[in-house]
């Protein structure tokens, strides 16, 4: 884990894999790497908090698991967007624009 | 839904949770050996490769723990943990497990059997819609006992009675039922049509009685209880019209009724009365003297007990002016159906239910006992389970869950205790609880069992918190355990506990001995006849063959002279009623030479008929004048035996021998006959109630139609009853026999109930003195356990076994002493509650007292005697090399 960026709230960690399986079914190294890559490096993901995350949204529902092959023959654990995680990632985001745009406004006090 | 997901999870990982351990490895190897290839096609070598990669990924272990606990069932798995932790350790412990849950499952069975009895009888309500509005309409007057009403009383008050909605009669009686197979008796009630719709019960089959079948000379009806109708009929609805021969005459089938229905009507067995038929009265055939109808009656919608009865003691009151000679001096009373039923059982219930209480109370404070010389033991155990890591509450949790194993273990062998019990009930039913009760184990009883055993459970397990804090506190690793137990208020709660069983177990003793002593006055007390070898049978002329009066004494006597001369028989004769069983007849007599104080009615007394020869062969002696004999007819003038008692109540000059005894059957009639003889007294009231005045009549001047008949034979019962009933059969083939009994059968039956709580109490009692007894022998146990060193510096001092034992003994003997005192004090307030029930002993029955006494204090010094002889064997040097 880098030092320097810190930890991501746990809300946000789940935004962020819900929104990485909405456009495909991933695993969990898999996700770690495009979260990473999609914020070219900013965002440092800590493997504890992935896998708690992971755990804690397939008992909510959200997301499924399954296992299944990889193109390298690999059997992997993939996890998959569920109806209920797709509204809820709808919720999830509409709420972080809203805290976007607070945050924004108090800003532009100065 | 996210809340059914999320138990879904939580219930695969309570099951599979080791799976789910497993996937996460693999997952998490997964991701390493990506993490790693990756690594390496940037250009790392292999190994930094795989190290830099579980470096980024953190300690599996960790996450690991983290995943498991973000599964959230860990405080399922911790129990899962606690529960076999407690299993294992219990197996190891097998002497204490077992005992513990045979006591845990005595006091819990007891109590639970006993709350079945008090859940049936009452808290559940009676079996019949709006049962609170149920209530038994009594006939009364000056004497103590309520008696059934005449029919055109009935009548009167149905009509004049605003605050009733319905009123019903019944009469329970027998009858002859004749099929293709032959004659045979069976229970009948006689009921006034409206009897099932003031039950609001619905037949099963058919529409049941309507009004018009209670009108003098219409169809005659039957209706077959569900009983009846399965085992005599095959439960074909095809019987339904079809037409039964009763009594002589064809009664056509209306109905049957359904399985749940029971009827109110005690005495009758659980099976209840196999057919009903209307009875048909109306105004011009009611009659105001014989009082044999039993009338039921529904209160109306609103109107309290306190209003109907006074309104029923109104109108009592103002037949009594219309109809002065035959209703004087009579009232009315109304008696709640559930009292009627209930009322005598209820004392003898809660007092079983006390003695259970008693009884757990003794497993209780045994199991406290054993549980904290057990916590005592296992101190080390839970110091060093402290000392790696194991929190207070964790431990806590540990020492609740093996004690509720083991409460509900002995909670489930209780359940089975109960449920033997049950098989007593049919007995109980029969003897002294009403079949309208329904008891049954069913949800309640299973809920108090279950709370029953997880308050002895948790209770227990908190137990040991008593003296907690120094576990804690000394460093119990360092410290000998020498020091165990020691603690001044744990001897005292230790001792304490004994003491109180010792006195719980005097006291159910003193109750036993004076149950037992009470059963065996009553056996004792000389029936005023001879009980041995006599057989008994009723037997019914049919109607429809002896239909006058003339007819039926003519079979009865030839039936007896019939009965005489079968071979083995030594001697035979009849009676309408037998001793020790209810008699159905009173009536009023009075000496004619005196004149009965003013407004007062001469006392109702019991009359039988009887045949010739009656006494003789009853062994019943008799004390003056004659017996009945054959010479008695019809036609001679009428004669009358009376008894002891009843004699006593004679005020003339001389004997009542010779004289007149009168009884008013109507204004302008009175019948007299003359006093031809005094017999002896029989004690025939099960209860032991004592002597009642009777009369006899020869059966020739007053028939019935059932007569039971008593056989005086050496032969047994297996031999004699064929033979005996060919010769009836041979005599006459319908007349039906009842089930032949033997006449100390017929006694023994009439103190069942007694026998019963004589049984019980001293089954109690037992297991209580054993206990307490057991709880003595752990006590000086431990005890002797304790001071092993001070006695093996004894013995170096000089002192020799006997001397030991004598100090073991004494040691106890305080003990044991304060605990009968406080038995005894506590047996002298506990048999009052215990008096109605008893006969020919005091309550306060020095014999029981020293009795039990005696016993707790043998079986406390006994049960001490094996630790003293331990103690007695100690050997100092043994016991000096352990410090």
């Amino acid at each position: 884990m880098s030092g320097k960026t810190p930890d991501m709230i746990q809300g946000t960690l789940d935004m962020l894999v819900l929104r990485v399986l909405s456009l495909e079914p991933m695993h969990g190294w898999g996700i770690t790497k495009r979260i990473q890559q999609g914020s070219e490096g900013a965002l440092q993901v800590n493997q504890g908090s992935l896998y708690t995350s992971l755990l804690r949204m397939t008992r909510a529902g959200w997301i499924k698991s399954e296992w299944r092959v990889t193109e390298n023959k690999r059997k992997a654990k993939y996890y998959v967007l569920t109806k209920a995680g797709k509204k809820q990632l709808g919720l999830e985001e509409k709420r972080w624009m809203r805290l976007a745009s607070a945050v924004e406004q108090i800003r532009s006090l100065t | 839904m996210r809340i059914l997901s999320d138990l879904w999870f939580r219930f695969r990982a309570l099951f599979w949770g080791g799976r789910m351990d497993e996937e996460f490895l693999e997952e998490a190897a997964f991701h390493m050996e990506m993490e790693t290839k990756e690594s390496i096609r940037n250009g790392m070598s292999p190994k930094e490769a795989r190290r830099q990669a579980q470096i980024a990924f953190g300690g599996v272990e960790t996450h690991r723990e983290r995943a498991r606990e973000a599964r959230g069932v860990r405080l399922a798995e911790e129990l899962c943990q606690d529960l076999r932790f407690a299993i294992r350790s219990l197996r190891r412990r097998p002497a204490y497990s077992v005992f513990v849950i045979l006591t845990v499952a005595l006091g819990i069975g007891g109590i639970s059997a006993t709350f079945t009895l008090i859940n049936g009888v009452f808290l559940r309500p009676l079996p019949y819609e709006g049962a609170d509005q149920l209530v038994m309409v009594w006939n009364t007057d000056a004497e103590p006992e309520p008696f059934e009403l005449t029919s055109a009383d009935f009548l009167d008050w149905r009509e004049q009675a605003q605050s009733f909605s319905d009123f019903s009669a019944y009469v329970p009686s027998g009858s002859i039922l004749e099929r293709d197979l032959g004659a045979e008796m069976v229970t009948t009630v006689r009921v006034t049509p409206g009897f099932f719709t003031l039950l609001r019960v619905d037949p099963a089959l058919g529409l049941g009685f309507l009004p018009r079948h209670g009108i003098p000379g219409s169809d005659p009806v039957v209706m077959l209880s569900q009983s009846a109708w399965l085992t005599r009929f095959g439960g074909d609805p095809a019987v339904l019209e079809q037409n039964l021969s009763i009594d002589g005459e064809v009664h056509r089938v209306v109905g049957v009724l359904p399985p749940s229905f029971r009827a109110p009507i005690p005495g009758i067995g659980r099976e209840g009365p196999e057919l009903w038929v209307p009875i048909q009265l109306d105004a011009a055939t009611a009659i105001r003297e014989s009082h044999h109808l039993k009338v039921l009656g529904r209160l109306a919608d609103g109107v309290s007990l306190n209003e109907a009865g006074a309104e029923l003691v109104g109108v009592a009151r103002q037949l009594e002016l219309a109809y002065p000679e035959t209703n004087a001096g009579e009232s009315a009373v109304i008696i709640p159906l559930r009292d009627q039923h209930y009322g005598a059982t209820k004392a003898p219930i809660l007092m079983a239910f006390g003695a259970a209480v008693l009884l757990m109370l003794i497993v209780c404070a045994n199991l406290a006992n054993l549980v904290l010389a057990h916590g005592e033991t296992r101190r080390r155990e839970f110091a060093i389970r402290t000392s790696i890591g194991a929190g207070s509450i964790r431990l806590l949790r540990l020492l609740i869950v093996e004690n509720l194993v083991l409460a509900l273990s002995g909670g489930l062998m209780g359940f089975g205790l109960v449920v033997a019990g049950g098989l007593l009930l049919p007995a109980l039913q029969r003897s002294f609880l009403s079949p309208v009760a329904d008891i049954r184990i069913d949800i309640q009883v299973g809920a108090f069992l279950l709370v029953s055993a997880v308050l002895v459970g948790v209770f227990f397990g908190l137990l040991p918190l008593v003296g907690w804090r120094r576990v804690r506190i000394q460093a119990a690793l360092k410290q000998h355990s020498c020091a165990s137990g020691t603690g001044l208020s744990t001897q005292f709660w230790r001792r304490g506990l004994v003491v109180i069983q010792i006195c719980l177990a005097v006291g159910l003793s003193v109750n036993a001995g004076l149950l037992v002593r009470s059963l065996q006055a009553l056996t004792r007390v000389p029936p005023g006849l001879e009980l041995d070898s006599a057989l008994t049978f009723s037997v019914l002329a049919p109607w429809f063959r002896y239909s006058d009066r003339e007819a039926r004494s003519a079979f009865f006597e030839q039936l007896g002279e019939v009965l005489s001369r079968v071979p083995g028989v030594d001697a035979a004769a009849l009676t309408s009623d037998l001793p020790f069983q209810a008699v159905n007849s009173y009536n009023r007599f009075v000496f004619e030479d005196e004149i009965p104080p003013e407004d007062t009615r001469p006392p109702l007394v019991e009359y039988r008929s009887v045949g010739p020869g009656l006494f003789r062969v009853l062994g019943i002696g008799v004390l003056e004048g004659r017996e009945f004999e054959s010479s008695d007819r019809s036609t001679s003038p009428l004669v009358a035996i009376i008894n002891e008692e009843m004699a006593k109540g004679f005020q003339g000059v001389g004997s009542p021998v010779g004289r007149i005894l009168a009884q008013v059957i109507s204004p302008d009639r009175t019948t007299r006959a003359r006093i031809v003889g005094i017999v002896a007294n029989v004690m025939d009231d099960g209860y032991g109630g004592g002597v009642e005045p009777a009369v006899y009549f020869p059966f020739a001047q007053r028939p019935v139609s059932g007569m039971t008949a008593i056989v005086r034979s050496t032969h047994g019962a297996p031999a004699i009853v064929p033979v005996l009933r060919e010769a009836v059969a041979n005599f006459e083939p319908q007349a039906p026999i009842g089930p032949p009994r033997t006449l100390r059968e017929v006694a023994a039956a009439s103190l069942s109930t007694q026998r019963l709580a004589a049984r019980l109490g001293a089954i109690v009692a037992f297991l209580a003195t054993l206990l307490s007894g057991i709880g003595v022998f752990g006590l000086v146990r431990l005890m002797a356990t304790n001071r092993r060193r001070e006695f093996g510096l004894r013995v170096a001092l000089g002192a020799n076994g006997t001397d030991l034992f004598r100090m073991v003994l004494r040691w106890c003997l305080p003990l044991t002493l304060l605990g009968v005192s406080a038995g005894v004090l506590f047996g002298l307030f506990s048999t009052r509650v215990l008096s109605s029930m008893l006969f020919g002993v005091d309550p306060l029955d020095p014999l029981s007292f020293s009795a039990a006494a005696f016993l707790l204090t043998l079986v406390s010094l006994l049960a001490a005697v094996l630790p003293a002889r331990t103690a007695m064997r100690s050997e100092p040097v043994e016991v000096l090399k352990e410090f």
